[in-house]
């Protein structure tokens, strides 16, 4: 098991971009507690891809805990691709996100951020939500 | 356009910092030729990522990138649509090849000698002035 581990942390680390997908996807199938356990350190990283790694691999596992952290990101993460992932995976908790997800882009001056926001609540039937967030 | 975005796909999962270009490009290609038509909407971002196993950052990119081309646009609270000058705009030549202008040597010398040789009553000026008709016909009278 710890074998498995120290190699999945591995991948995640490694520069190759599809060796890192390929680790999400294992953690994806992994039990969340454990997942998020191994994800917790690589969202203090000081390697901004690390980061927005750790958001996308707390989007795969909904439960309180990740969504808490993911929320947690949104107020301290300073990296505009970071917080574009969180919001990204925030998005997959539905309405009792949203809120966080409006003060995002209204409190955000990048504009990846505000894409972002703006087309997450344009992909479904959330028109009072994008009403929130009118593009200037 | 699914088995085509799998074929993008295929194409787009190998580490590189222009990936979003590449992206674009890709979706370029498919309004170049013909998949995706003038008016058609994109697929939303959320359906391009999960498609290519991109980020989201670098499908907004591309998205961006070709709205900079002119050739799709984002609709408030829609999405994505191909623009109906999309093709158009493929088709015009980015740039004019304008040959250089071919530079000859002159010898300033030569028409400093000509200059020189004027007050000599062999040579004739033929850059000098030529009366009208009409001054001809009253001098002649």
């Amino acid at each position: 098991m710890f074998h498995s581990n120290d190699s999945l942390i591995l991948k995640l680390r490694s520069p190759a971009l599809n060796l890192r997908i390929e680790a999400l996807n294992e953690l994806a199938k992994m039990p969340s507690e454990y997942a998020i356990k191994l994800l917790i350190p690589l969202l203090e990283s000081e390697d901004f891809a690390l980061r927005k790694l750790a958001v996308m691999g707390l989007g795969n596992h909904l439960t309180p805990q990740s969504q808490h952290l993911l929320q947690q990101a949104l107020m301290v993460e300073t990296d505009a691709n970071v917080l574009s992932e969180a919001a990204n995976s925030l998005f997959d908790f539905g309405e009792s996100a949203f809120p966080a997800l409006v003060q995002l882009y209204h409190t955000s001056d990048h504009w990846l951020v505000k894409k972002t926001v703006v087309a997450l609540f344009t992909d479904g039937p959330y028109e009072d939500w994008l009403a929130q967030v009118q593009e200037s | 356009m699914a088995t085509d975005l799998c074929r993008l796909a295929a194409g787009v999962g190998h580490p590189q910092s222009g990936l979003y270009e590449e992206v674009a490009n890709r979706l370029q290609d498919l309004i170049t030729n013909g998949t995706l038509k003038s008016g058609d909407r994109l697929l939303s971002v959320r359906k391009l990522i999960q498609q290519l196993s991109v980020s989201l950052s670098t499908a907004l990119e591309a998205y961006r990138l070709l709205e900079d081309r002119g050739l799709i646009m984002a609709r408030p609270q829609s999405g994505y649509y191909v623009k109906s000058t999309a093709l158009q705009l493929l088709w015009e030549p980015h740039s004019t090849q304008l040959s250089p202008k071919v530079c000859c040597e002159f010898d300033m010398s030569l028409a400093f000698q000509l200059l020189s040789k004027t007050p000599e009553p062999n040579i004739i000026q033929l850059g000098a002035a030529v009366p009208s008709l009409d001054h001809l016909a009253k001098f002649l009278k």
